[in-house]
Formats: structure tokens, C-alpha cells, sequence
């Protein structure tokens, strides 16, 4: 049994956080930028996620 | 002041009582018992009758689904139990009794049965709305107990596949109906208990005169309710509830419904990529937007603050300049004073600074007047 460790629903949520802190008046616009990237970068990976695991195939149990 | 009225139609109505009715508990997969009247055989196999006591009457019908499970011909005048639920035909405005198993009265012990066990269940609380569990719709892993070369296993994996392509599925072949199936569904079951999954499935097809009775069976819905991980049931269709359906965390009327509840939509998830894109750049753009207008202001009030500070030394400049003349001496002549001179040039400020007899000049502002000083006199203090 293997575990695969993916963290999408943690991802989302960090990039709504992102979304939200940007859309704050007060954050200023270097640290904006930052986030901008970093919640780019999220999009770009997860939605690579996505597309990667198109091909897997069901694991068929055995039962005894 | 004017009420508006709210003005339904007659279908709101229908729909209304409907959706009241098929909400109460009460109603649902109840034993009634009655005479048959009004016996109708339809063309597509589905029964259309009536059930009638002394005192009162109410429609009935039975779906081709469930018909082909009965082990009698029914007829008018007939005694029997039904194991049913109640339903609003909307579009006429009736109310029937929707009929899932029939039995001749003496004959309808494993109804009485499967009711009494349902009782005893629901009285130990396997049926709480508190018991049900929130379905984490980014599974890593979802596992599925079905019957192989189904229509319910390929509905099942299409849509996960479609939806949420990144869970892994793990399958539990089971039979699903027959003498065998409680068992192997109970193997199934504690077979998927070892596997990390999320959620599982456990489902079967709907619609077909198959028999449902191996999700009543009680050993296998008391081990689904301890499911360690959450369970979302596919059992049958809309009117063919059995006991798996009230222990699983959710239940779903088709396979389809039951891939659709465990999984979010990837379709959903890359639209909302775009609108964070784009909300992100236009918080970006309206920051930048601010900024400028702040460049804009500040040096307005740089300009402002420029101007006052020129206009205050050039008034300083003014004022400086006035005193100054105030100190030059000509201008004391030009207001009509006079300054005397000794003979040696020297301003005369003191009496005894002259003597009888000296020479001194008095200058004004149009010219000189020289003098001879006759006496000089100290103020008396």
C-alpha cells in the first residue's frame, strides 16, 4: 500500500488565502506580487496534477 | 400600504405537498395492510390498484421492478401486506402508495421481519443524523464494492475518472444479489477496511427486478455502520431504500449520484482557478491604480507647500527691508529731524559736547546750517 501524499485540498485552500490577502487594501504591493506568484505557482501545479493523473487505472482487490 | 400576494400555480402547490410529504420519516417504507380493489395489470408490467379497509381507501402501485418479485398473482379481494412508501403523482394531485414488496396476509413474515429489524436498529441510534459524516470531496483514495461487469462499476469509474482523475479507486468485487451475496459483500466490506480510502462506495444498480435483500441483511449494514471510513450507499434507485441505505454517511440514487457525491468537479476546480487569476490581478492593477493617484496627491501638496514656503520669504524679504530703511539716518532728515555735527565732525548727543563759542553744523535733509553755540545748558534731573 502505498501512500501519495497529496496535499490538493491544503493547496486550494492556501490559494484562496492567497486571493484573499491580496485583495486587502493594506498588503503592499511588493509583498501582492509575491503572493501573485506563489499563487500561480499553485495553480500551475495543481491543474498539472490534474492532467498527470488522467491515465491511472483502478486497483482491482483480490478477495480471499 | 399595498401587500403583494404571492399567486402559485397549481403545480407549485403539487410540488410543495410533494416535497412535504416524501420528507416525513413516517411515511417512508411503512407496512400497510389491506384488500385489493380496482386491480390493474399496465402494459409495461407495472400493477395499478387500490387498498381498501372498512373505512377507507388509498391508490397504489407497483412498479414492473418490484412486480416480478411476487410469488403471487394478485387479484381483487385479495389480503395482503405491502411494504411501501408514500408518493405524491404530482401532476394530478394524488397521493399512492408506492409498493417495493407484497405478500399475501400469513405470508408476510420476512417483511414483518426486515420492519422489526429497521425498528431495532433505528433504536440503537445507527440511523442518527449525528452518525453521518462529511464526505471529503479531494479523495485520495475512494475504494468500491460492486458487482463486476456492471453497469454500476462502469458508471462508477467513469465519473470519478472525469471528475477527480487524482483519487485512486481500489475495486471489491462482490456479488450483489443470490443466496452468497450477504457474505461476500461482508468480505468485501472488511477487506476494504485495511485500505487508506476516503470514502467508499458500495453500490449496485437500480431498476432492474433484481433482489435487494442482501443489503437488509443485518450483519453486513451493523458492520457498514462501523465503517472507519465514510460510507456513501448506491443502492437502487429513488424508491428502493434497504438498510444499507439508512446506516451509509450518504446515500446516492444511481452509481453516477454516488462517483458525483465523492468527488468535487475538476471543471469546477480549473474554473476557479481562473476567477483567483483574475482576481488577483485586479487587486494587483487597483493597488497600482491607488498608487498613482497617491503620487499624483502628494505632489500637489509638494507644490502647495513650495508656494507658501516662497510666498513666506519673499514677505520676510519685505519686512527686512522696510526695517532697514527704518535705520538708514537719511530717512530720519527725510521725516524732518536734524543731526548736529561738532566741529570736528562728531554727532552731537551730549550737551557737554559743546562750549560757548564753538562752531557747529546742523545737518537737514536740503542742506546745512552752521552756528556759533552761545550756551549750552545740562538738563536738570
Amino acid at each position: 500500500m502505498k501512500e501519495t501524499p497529496i496535499k490538493f485540498e491544503e493547496e486550494l485552500k492556501r490559494l484562496d488565502e492567497i486571493v484573499s490577502k491580496i485583495s486587502s487594501k493594506t498588503l503592499p504591493l511588493e509583498e501582492s506580487l509575491k503572493l501573485y506568484q506563489e499563487g500561480q505557482e499553485i495553480i500551475v501545479k495543481l491543474s498539472k496534477l490534474l492532467k498527470e493523473a488522467e491515465e491511472k487505472v483502478e486497483k482491482v482487490v483480490d478477495i480471499k | 400600504m399595498d401587500v403583494e400576494r404571492t399567486i402559485y400555480s397549481v403545480n407549485d402547490i403539487n410540488q410543495y405537498v410533494k416535497a412535504v410529504l416524501s420528507q416525513d420519516a413516517r411515511l417512508k417504507y411503512i407496512l400497510v395492510k389491506g384488500e385489493v380493489s380496482n386491480f390493474k395489470s399496465g402494459a409495461a408490467g407495472h400493477l395499478y390498484f387500490s387498498l381498501k379497509d372498512d373505512k377507507s381507501l388509498i391508490g397504489a402501485v407497483m412498479f414492473s421492478s418490484n412486480a416480478t418479485r411476487l410469488s403471487f398473482e394478485p387479484k381483487n379481494g385479495d389480503e395482503v401486506i405491502v411494504l411501501a412508501s408514500l408518493d405524491v403523482y404530482a401532476v394530478r394531485g394524488t397521493y399512492q402508495l408506492l409498493i417495493y414488496e407484497m405478500q399475501q396476509v400469513g405470508t408476510g413474515a420476512i417483511l414483518i421481519e426486515l420492519e422489526k429489524l429497521k425498528k431495532k436498529l433505528q433504536a440503537e441510534g445507527l440511523f442518527d443524523a449525528s452518525r453521518k459524516r462529511p464526505i471529503n470531496i479531494y479523495p485520495n483514495a475512494i475504494g468500491v464494492i460492486t458487482a463486476p461487469n456492471s453497469a454500476a462499476i462502469k458508471d462508477i469509474l467513469t465519473n470519478i475518472k472525469r471528475r477527480y482523475p487524482i483519487a485512486d479507486i481500489y475495486v471489491f468485487y462482490s456479488s450483489v444479489q443470490g443466496e452468497g451475496a450477504p457474505k461476500e459483500l461482508l468480505r468485501a466490506f472488511e477487506e476494504s477496511q485495511k485500505y487508506p480510502l476516503d470514502t467508499l462506495i458500495i453500490g449496485r444498480g437500480g431498476g432492474s427486478s433484481e433482489d435487494l435483500s442482501a443489503f437488509n441483511d443485518e450483519k453486513l449494514v451493523r458492520a457498514v455502520a462501523d465503517s472507519k471510513m465514510v460510507v456513501i450507499s448506491a443502492v437502487g434507485h429513488e424508491i428502493d431504500m434497504t438498510l444499507i441505505d439508512y446506516v451509509a454517511d450518504k446515500r446516492a440514487s444511481t452509481p453516477t449520484g454516488a462517483a458525483e457525491l465523492a468527488t468535487v468537479d475538476r471543471r469546477e476546480i480549473e474554473q476557479h482557478f481562473e476567477y483567483c487569476l483574475e482576481d488577483m490581478k485586479s487587486a494587483i492593477v487597483e493597488k497600482l491604480h491607488d498608487m498613482s493617484d497617491n503620487i499624483t496627491e502628494i505632489s500637489e501638496q509638494l507644490k502647495d507647500a513650495l508656494s507658501d514656503k516662497v510666498n513666506y520669504l519673499e514677505q520676510e524679504i519685505k519686512w527686512r527691508k522696510e526695517s532697514l530703511a527704518a535705520l538708514n539716518p537719511t530717512s530720519i532728515l527725510q521725516r524732518g529731524y536734524s543731526i548736529t555735527l561738532s566741529a570736528d565732525g562728531q554727532v552731537v548727543d551730549d550737551v557737554k559736547k559743546v562750549k560757548p563759542e564753538q562752531t557747529i553744523t546742523t545737518v537737514l535733509k536740503n542742506g546745512k546750517i552752521i552756528s556759533t553755540v552761545k550756551q549750552s545748558e545740562e538738563e536738570s534731573k
